[in-house]
């Protein structure tokens, strides 16, 4: 049943950090954090589509969390479910068109490998 | 005329108002590597405030939403409930400056302060396999944290 959720988990990451990503390049770059600005920046992404189906993702992603460190350590669940490093940087470089230079592809290795080592 | 001001239509009398871009009061912009800081520090005191409360709310594995909206009566849960809504903030603001190839290595720091966390204050055991691993995530996140932030053409 853990891996299950595990799964359900990964997959949905996936899906709303790369819609958070698109979403928030079409918003534009925050730089204030002032209370009134963060209203305003909570009202603009309210109407922005990517974002909304980015939050239907993170809500299951969230409850399925939950489900999971019920059942499971904290020092499995967190690093469980960061498995997905690698798949998300692929979709950057093809979906969002990053540039992901060596330091990047061994970096998110290093972090998966990491992630493999800690969960153990 | 006025440079905030246009005029909408020939056949509408009024004007309409062209919002003009907001003056950032100095001391509110928080550099790139703050952002960052305060993602893992949110993320990782939300996660572990959750698996405290979680613990004392006991196993909830359910399709039916009520005993996850139950869960939410406990303290630690909703502590752990806020700081996510304030990473989630953090997070959006660092992605709409960073790149996701970026963005994700770097913020994986907070696994290895989860498992700390989780070593040091909840004391669930760490093996050798799983200190090897908080090693790995640092010197990759360290390696990302080189490299340029923004690669798509933003600013």
């Amino acid at each position: 049943m853990k891996w299950v959720l595990v799964g359900v988990i990964v997959a949905c990451n996936a899906c709303s950090d790369l819609l958070n990503t698109s979403g928030m390049r079409v918003h534009g770059e925050v730089h204030d954090f002032r209370p009134q600005a963060l209203r305003r920046m909570a009202a603009s992404l309210a109407r922005n589509p990517r974002i909304m189906l980015a939050m239907v993702a993170m809500t299951v992603a969230f409850f399925a969390l939950m489900a999971l460190l019920s059942i499971a350590k904290l020092s499995f669940a967190i690093p469980a479910t960061a498995a997905s490093y690698v798949i998300e940087i692929v979709l950057a470089k093809y979906l969002l068109r990053e540039q992901i230079n060596w330091r990047r592809w061994a970096g998110a290795v290093l972090v998966t490998a990491g992630v493999v080592f800690l969960a153990q | 005329m006025s440079s905030i001001y246009k005029q909408a239509s020939p056949k509408a009398p009024d004007f309409q108002v062209v919002e003009q871009p907001r003056a950032i009061r100095p001391g509110t912009n928080i550099p790139l590597l703050g952002l960052v800081l305060a993602v893992i520090a949110a993320n990782s005191a939300g996660n572990f405030a959750l698996r405290v409360g979680m613990q004392q709310v006991g196993r909830t594995v359910s399709l039916s939403p009520v005993p996850y909206l139950a869960a939410f009566l406990n303290a630690w849960v909703l502590a752990g409930v806020v700081l996510l809504i304030a990473w989630l903030i953090l997070q959006l603001s660092l992605l709409s400056r960073a790149d996701l190839g970026f963005v994700l290595p770097v913020t994986a720091m907070a696994n290895t302060v989860a498992a700390l966390l989780g070593a040091f204050v909840l004391l669930e055991p760490v093996s050798r396999s799983g200190w090897i691993g908080i090693g790995l995530i640092s010197v990759g996140a360290t390696l990302v944290g080189q490299t340029e932030s923004r690669t798509d053409g933003g600013s």
